[in-house]
Formats: C-alpha cells, structure tokens, sequence
C-alpha cells in the first residue's frame, strides 16, 4: 500500500515538475521569440535609419550638386542627382519592404517617395532651366522656393519617420527589457520550483529505498531464517517443482547440492494426491516415509502449505519436513513398554486374584477340621476330663487353646484377604461418633481393663465405613490391649491439623514397643511380644495399615518400652 | 398332624463331623431327636418332596426348620434353596443357611432367594454350640407356625 501511493506521489510530482518546467520554457520561449522579434525589428529600425540617412544624404548631395550646377552650370555636379534619381526608387522599395508591418510608416514613406518624385521633379525643371538658359529671376525664386517647400517637407517627412521608427524602438526595447526581466523572474521562479519539487521527489526516493532496503533486510532475515532451520524446508512452485531448498532438507535427504533437486517435483517426496488437497484446502499435515538420495526410507513428518497471493491464487507450495524418526523409535518403545505394562498389569492382576482366592479357600477350607478338632475336643473335654489324669486334663487345655488360636488366625487371614478383594465405598463419616460408638461397644473391655480414655475433636472424613471402623477398632483395641491391668492406664484419642492434612492420632502409655522393631511392627502376623504377655495374631496393625493404605493415607508410630506409644494415621484427602 | 415321627428339624449337611456336632448341640436342647439328617441336596430334595418334585400334588413332609449347607455335592445349597423358595408348597418353611462360608456373594444370593437367617459357623466349638442352641430354641420353640402349613 505504502508503495503504490509513494509511487503516484512520485508520478504526480513528476509530472508537475514537467509542467513547469515546460511552463517556464514556454514563457522563456515567448519571451525569447518576442526578444528576438525586437531585436529583429531593432535591427530594421537600424537599417531604416540608415536608409532614411542615405537617401536624405543622396538628397542632400543631389541638392548640393544641383546648387552648384545651377552655379557653375558644370555637370559633373548633378552625378549626385543622377545618382539619386536612378538608385532612390529602390531604395524607397527598400525601405517600404522594411516597414511592410507598420501602416503608418507605410503612408510615411509613400508620402516621401511622392515628395522626393517631386524634388526629382522640382530637379529636372532646376535643371531643364538652367540648360535652357532662362534665367528669368522669378522662376528660378519660384522653383527654389518650391524646391525650398518639397525638402522642407521631405526633411518633416524623414524626422517623422525616423521619430517613428525611434519611437517604435524605444518602445520595443522597453518591451524587450520587460520581457527580459518576465523572463528571468519565470526563470527564477520556475527554477525554484523545479528545484523544490526535486528536493520532494528526492526525499520520496530517500524513503523509497529506506523501505526497501528494510524490506530487503527483513527478507534477508527471513531468508537466513529459512536457510538456518532445522526442518527441511523446500519451495516449489504450483506445479510442484522445487526451486530452493535450505541445507537442513539437503542434509536430511543426503544430497550436497541444491541442484541435485532443483527441478524435481515434490511429488517424488509425497503423494500426487496430496498436493491437489494442499492446493485445495490450503496445507496438509501428515506422517510418512519419503525416499533419501541413496533410496533409504525416512520417518518425517510433512506438512505442505499452499502459498497465496492477495487475489488468492497460489503462488508458491512450501513444504516442511521435520524428521521423526527419533520420535517413531521412541513411539514404537512406548507402545512396547505400555504393552508390557499392560500385560504386567494383567498379570499382576491375575496373580492377585490367584492369591486371593487361594488365601480365601485355604482360610475357608482349614475351618471345617478345626471346627471339628476342636469341637471334638471340647467335647471330650466336657465329658471325659474328670476321669483324665491331670497331665492329660494339661495337654486337652493345650490342644483347645491351638485349636482357638488357630481360629482366630485364620479368621484374621480370612479377613486380610477379604480386604484386598473389596471394593471401597466411601462416603462421608462422622469420625467422632465412629470412634464414640466403637468404645461405647468396648466398654466392657475398657472397664476391666480399667482404662481411661479420652476422645478429642476428630474431624469428619471420607472413607469406606466397614474398613475405617474395622482399622480404629484395630487401634483402639490394640491401646487397650497393651494398657490392660496397668495402673493410671490412659488412652488418648485425637487429631491436629498438620499443612493443611488432618492426622488422627491414638495414644497409650502402655508396654509400648522398641523402636529398633519398627519395621516389624505393621508386619502382618509379626508380634513384638509372646503369646503369654498379650494374645493377638500379629495381624491387627497390618489391616489397619492396609486400610489406610488403601485409602491412599499413611499410618506411622512412636514408642517406648512401658513408657507408651503413639500410632498416627492420615486418609489421602484430610477433610473434605 | 403332629406324629411321633413327624421331623422338626431338617438338617443338610455333607461334613460328619458337623453333623455330629450340630446333633450333639441339638442333644443339650432335647431337640435331638427330632432331626432329620440328610447329606446332600438331592436326598434333601426327595425327602421333602418325593415322587412329587414338581406340580401342585401335596408333600408329605413339613419341617419346622430346614437348616442347609451352601456347599453340597451333587445339588448344592442354593440349588435347593432355591427350589424350596420357589415352590409354594415349601416357600414357607423357614431356611436357615448354616454355613462356613462368610462370603458376601453367598449372603446376598441367599438373601436374594429368600433365605431366611444366615448363620456363618463359627470355628470355636462354644460358639458353635450356642449358635446352634439358639437357632433350635428360636425357630422351633419361640417362633410360631401356623396350625397347618
């Protein structure tokens, strides 16, 4: 847009300069015809003067010739007259010619050739008499007289002439002068203007090539742009033919030369197909292997865009490739690895459920004889132990406690398996009126126990019910457990608020546990005590930490032998 | 209707032992005497119905409880709930499932067909022996059944 207005201003302005200075010329061209005109006419006023001057001398002479004949009656002396009379005629042509223009010098001059034919006239009777001899006084008055009243005349005639011409001259020079000084002024001002309209015109070039020289730099930059980036980057013309190519393209195909593809057509690269879409929809975007020099297949990924001009046709095709052949390598390891993944996961899956209906049908399977070994044995016990000796009372004790222990086991295994398997339903819970129900429910054992126990502030969390109720029953049973008998038992139950995630918290000052164990501590059917200080399976923490793992939380502890132990837990979420 | 051999208690159950344990439960209630132990669901099916599995025509055989295993060979336990639970000649005879299975599945299939008590047997043989106790007093004793069923 820029361009083309500069472009006009510049024609406008070039074609005002033409019209001036064309302007200026013509008046200079009048003024100079006109200037020569005059001098022209000067010169004929010139030469009119001086053919006014030769024939007043010719008069003149012929009149002193003929004084002087009519004196000495010689006739030498009217060669002058002679003269006169043969050349004045044409002399008078002469000089009406030169003032052919000028109708009053016209009248002027006919009248002096009527006044010199008289003087010639006035001669020739002079002369006529003096030949004759007559000297009759009176005649010889009279004709001078005559002759008196003709030169008299011709000399009026000749001043009015001359006066005229000089008039006429004076004029012509003042015009002249005029003319000169119109004309230098034209000259002057016409040069301004030329001058100042070149300083315009010269400014607008200035800028002109500013641009362009902007322009040219930007197109270089782009050019370099183009030339330095990594893609492969081709231009072909809407036939398809390539006319340039940077140095990554020729890198990337292996050609060392841009005119190794210069003329080849784009199509050899894609599909014919795909430049009659490109051209149709504008660009292209697609993944495929095209042939280097030396034949081998590259991954790239190419995307062909036509190029328009203002009026929307397609001036250019451009396409660039940007070679994947990395990232096809590490496509083809992520769906490797995801295919191992996935069937890892699968595995992993089935193993689980393998394991879990495995742990289920055992636990399930070993309750039958259990039920039966101890039944049988209690049995026997209820109505042969009086007749039993006490060893043998001993050894039926013994076998009725495994048997219940081995029950509890495996209701607990039962249990831990079960867990894994369920799916969680969380909903929103009452922390506070769980954990109050669960030692409403224990308070028998809190009372023989004779524990205290205080319950803080607990928050609401969301959790499955089942299991967060089985996973605080765990706790808390455990704190009662390990408080049981103890003088000033004390159980604490509560929470605090820790970066913004709510921990629980149980605490006793119990048999408590050595922290050189810990890792054993959640360790399923791990205990850190005989069978004979506190009964349990082992299994307890390691449910509650699998509850809470599974809500995604995190349960840790602190402990001291007799001194306590403090069992802490975060649900994933903290409240909600 | 009520015979000297008229059976109260219909007890089906594959494991022996747990015949003989349940039996020895029912012996401190005196309600030994009035089960009737049959040792998978096919027996089960013919004691009560007979030649008349299906149809309308009348059984003989009207027990106060029927307590049943889920794991039976041959018909298993829900097979014959279900078939007692769906016949309207026995659909009122109360089922109690008296199984070692704890298994949610099993409870809600039961539930579903119409169960109605389901006791997990428990390991512990004093346990057993109130639960079985209770079970005898409740539906035999306590509960009440019409004149005729």
């Amino acid at each position: 847009m820029e361009k083309t207005s500069n472009k006009r201003v510049v024609i406008l302005f070039f074609i005002l300069a033409l019209i001036i200075i064309l302007t200026v010329k013509f008046i200079f061209y009048q003024n100079f015809t006109t200037f020569v005109k005059n001098s022209k006419q000067a010169i004929h006023t010139l030469e009119i003067l001086i053919k006014i001057k030769r024939i007043q001398d010719m008069s003149l002479k012929a009149e002193i010739g003929k004084h002087e004949f009519v004196i000495t009656g010689k006739d030498k002396y009217l060669r002058a007259y002679y003269s006169l009379k043969k050349n004045v005629d044409s002399e008078i042509d002469e000089l009406q010619k030169l003032t052919e223009d000028n109708s009053f010098q016209e009248k002027q001059i006919k009248e002096l050739r009527d006044l010199i034919d008289k003087k010639l006239t006035a001669f020739e009777k002079c002369i006529a008499l003096k030949k004759s001899g007559e000297s009759d006084i009176n005649t010889q008055i009279s004709i001078t007289d005559e002759d008196e009243a003709i030169s008299k005349d011709i000399v009026k005639i000749t001043a009015d002439i001359k006066k005229e011409e000089q008039d006429l001259f004076e004029k012509r020079a003042s015009m002249a002068y005029e003319n000169g000084i119109k004309a230098m002024r034209g000259a002057f001002v016409g040069g301004g203007l030329s001058i100042l309209i070149l300083i315009i015109i010269f400014y607008i070039l200035i800028r002109e090539i500013k641009q362009r020289e902007n322009y040219a730099e930007e197109l270089k930059i782009k050019d370099k742009a183009m030339q330095s980036s990594i893609s492969g980057i081709i231009l072909a013309d809407p036939d398809g033919k390539i006319n340039y190519a940077n140095d990554s393209f020729l890198k990337m195909f292996g050609y060392d030369d841009i005119n190794e593809v210069a003329g080849d057509n784009i199509s050899k690269l894609t599909k014919p197909e795909i430049l009659e879409e490109t051209i149709k929809k504008g660009s292209w975007v697609y993944e495929s292997a095209a042939p280097k020099k030396d034949g081998s297949l590259i991954d790239l990924m190419i995307s062909i865009s036509a190029v328009k001009n203002e009026s929307g046709d397609v001036i250019s095709l451009m396409g660039s490739f940007s070679n994947i052949t990395e990232y096809k390598h590490i496509e083809k390891e992520m769906v490797e690895l995801n295919e191992k993944l996935v069937n890892s996961y699968a595995m992993t899956k089935t193993a689980n459920k393998e394991l879990e209906s495995f742990s289920y049908s055992v636990s399930h399977d070993l309750r039958s004889p259990l039920r039966a070994v101890h039944g049988f044995a209690q049995i026997l016990k209820e109505e042969y132990i009086h007749e039993m000796p006490s060893e043998a009372q001993r050894y039926m004790n013994l076998i009725i406690d495994n048997t219940e222990q081995m029950g509890l086991l495996i209701d607990d295994l039962l249990k831990f398996s079960r867990l894994s398997r369920q799916k969680l339903k969380k909903q929103n819970i009452n922390t506070n009126n769980m954990v109050r129900q669960i030692i409403k429910d224990m308070s028998y054992e809190f009372e023989t126990g004779g524990t205290e126990v205080s319950v803080g502030e607990l928050p609401s969390c969301y959790a499955d019910e089942v299991l967060l109720k089985q996973a605080w029953i765990n706790l808390i049973s455990n704190a009662v457990k390990f408080t049981k008998g103890q003088d000033n038992a004390k159980i604490e139950i509560g929470s605090y608020k820790k970066s913004d995630v709510d921990v629980y918290f149980i605490k006793d000052n119990g048999a408590g546990f050595d922290m050189k164990y810990y890792d054993k501590l959640f360790g399923a059917f791990q205990r850190l005590h005989l069978p004979e200080e506190y009964e349990g399976t082992g299994v307890g923490l390691a449910l509650a930490q699998r509850i809470i793992h599974r809500h995604g939380g995190y349960i840790w502890a602190e402990g001291e032998p007799d001194k306590g132990a403090i069992f802490y837990f975060i649900l994933e979420g903290g409240t909600l | 209707m009520d015979t000297e051999q008229a059976v109260e208690i219909l007890l089906i159950e594959d494991n022996p032992h747990d015949v003989e344990l349940t039996l020895h439960a029912f012996n401190s209630q005196n309600l030994a005497n009035k089960v009737h132990v049959v040792r998978n669901g096919e027996e089960a099916l013919n004691f009560i119905f007979g030649e008349n599995l299906e149809g309308e025509d009348p059984i003989e055989k009207h027990p106060k409880l029927i307590l049943l295993d889920l794991k039976l060979p041959k018909i298993d336990g829900l097979e014959v709930l279900q078939k007692l639970k769906g016949d309207s000649r026995t659909k009122s005879i109360p089922v109690v499932m008296l199984t070692s299975s704890a298994e949610e599945n099993d409870m809600i299939e039961s539930y579903k067909l119409g169960v109605n008590s389901y006791i997990v047997k428990p390991v512990d043989f004093k346990q057993f022996n109130e639960a079985v106790k209770n079970l005898g007093l409740y539906w035999v004793l306590l509960n009440q059944f019409p004149g005729k069923i």
